[in-house]
């Protein structure tokens, strides 16, 4: 039961958050540009769940997210899987329950995930010079969400029993 | 005593009345004193009394402000949807198109695409392609139509380019989206306009009905800016203009779709030919 509280909780966290994103938080646009609120969360699935779990997700809501987006299908996902990959196998060197740590993986997540996005939904033609700031702005953004989503969902999960931290050192 | 007692009540009335004077005015500031100690008192008791009542009769009131304040906000929600739907009801009426009426169920998640999806689909006779507009002017046309939804491609996405004209000028251009756009600030832009053309700032920008998509005549926006003005318009081979869109995209919640023309006024516009038994004088 505890193994599958996380990946649980963090699939109701993808519907939630992006049909979030669909209604009502393109009216908070964060420096003119609508907020992106997967990659956070993705970020804390390859810092929290094992590799092909967190694969998983990752193609979960990019399936999810491409179904509500005008942009082809899957187009999303090898901007989230690529990321999630990169940031499970970094994720030894990483303290994660610093606040730094989850802030800069967030930016870092949020910039490879968007600019990947970008550069596979067929718009390269517009210029990087006029979507470079936005990508950036969006990508500090995920940073702030990162440290949030963390700490919130780290004391959900503690609230529960499970050790986000330790998840991977758990007997089978 | 007595004696004391019977000089007392035979004094004189007008000495009588001076002692009672004099006495009054000495205890005077007495009364006075003690009137305002029993006020203080009968004050301090009232509101000893009163508190616990008036805490809960302030709490109360704060309910009722809040739940008042609830209303007002929702009878200006409603007045603004009212304002709305009457407009919509008659731009319907008014218009040649027919429409259906659609309500906007979700946006698009992504930054690099300017789309909505509507409640409206296959079932409901849409299909690819058909003009989306609202009574203030043109939104955007449908691109992928499910059964019971559609996505519509709004006017602000680069990837959608509208035939328009300027009516003041007879100017004619291709109106298309820009980056920019996303959010509240979205724009679009006219490209391939004459340039020696002469527009102003506010001019009205209109579908021209080329392309057999959007009908003509619809309201696009206005030109905000004029880009030829800072540019050598020798070594250019067009001039182009910013569009601000007639409808405020980021806060629609209702559209219409155009699925085609009013069975009536087609008849209208395209009258029948008359036909050998139907001469005047005929009969």
């Amino acid at each position: 039961m505890n193994r599958l509280f996380i990946p649980f909780l963090l699939v109701l966290a993808i519907i939630l958050l992006l049909c979030a994103q669909c209604t009502f938080v393109y009216r908070f646009p964060v420096w003119g540009a609508q907020a992106q609120l997967l990659p956070p969360l993705l970020l804390y699935a390859a810092f929290t769940l094992n590799l092909p779990t967190a694969v998983i997700l990752g193609l979960l809501a990019s399936a999810m997210f491409d179904s509500f987006s005008a942009g082809h299908f899957g187009g999303s996902a090898i901007p989230y899987v690529l990321s999630v990959t990169l940031f499970s196998g970094v994720r030894p060197i990483f303290f994660r329950n610093r606040i730094s740590t989850q802030f800069l993986s967030g930016c870092v997540f949020g910039f490879v995930a968007l600019f990947l996005q970008w550069v596979l939904s067929g718009k390269v033609m517009v210029g990087l010079h006029v979507v470079l700031p936005t990508i950036l702005h969006l990508s500090l953004f995920c940073g702030v969400l990162s440290v949030l989503y963390f700490t919130v969902l780290d004391f959900i999960c503690r609230m529960v029993g499970v050790d986000p931290g330790r998840f991977e050192e758990a007997t089978p | 005593m007595l004696l004391v007692l019977l000089v007392i009540t035979n004094l004189q009335l007008p000495f009588a009345e001076r002692v009672k004077d004099f006495l009054s005015d000495g205890f005077h500031p007495f009364l006075v004193f003690m009137s305002r100690v029993e006020n203080t008192f009968s004050f301090l008791k009232d509101r000893m009394q009163g508190y616990s009542g008036l805490q809960a009769e302030n709490t109360e009131l704060k309910r009722e402000i809040s739940e008042l304040s609830g209303r007002v906000a929702n009878v200006s929600e409603l007045e603004r949807q009212n304002r709305e739907f009457r407009a919509m009801l008659d731009f319907k009426k008014s218009t040649e198109l027919k429409l259906v009426s659609a309500k906007i169920i979700g946006r698009d998640p992504s930054n690099w695409w300017n789309t909505l999806l509507v409640d409206r689909g296959k079932v409901d006779g849409i299909v690819r392609d058909m003009p989306v507009l609202t009574a203030d002017g043109l939104v955007g046309k449908t691109i992928d139509v499910m059964d019971n939804s559609s996505r519509v491609l709004l006017i602000v996405d680069e990837n959608c380019r509208v035939s328009g004209w300027i009516k003041d000028s007879g100017t004619a251009g291709i109106v298309e989206g820009n980056i920019l756009a996303g959010g509240g600030g979205a724009q679009c832009r006219m490209t391939f306009v004459d340039r020696f053309a002469q527009v102003k700032t506010g001019a009205r920008v209109f579908t021209s009905g080329l392309g057999g998509i959007f009908p003509k005549d619809l309201l696009i926006g206005s030109v905000s800016s004029v880009f030829a003005g800072d540019r050598n318009l020798k070594n250019t081979l067009y001039q182009e203009f910013n569009i601000t869109p007639a409808v405020d995209l980021a806060r629609i919640d209702e559209v219409f779709i155009g699925v085609g023309v009013k069975p009536v006024e087609r008849v209208k516009a395209v009258p029948t030919p008359p036909s050998p038994n139907n001469k005047p004088g005929g009969h």
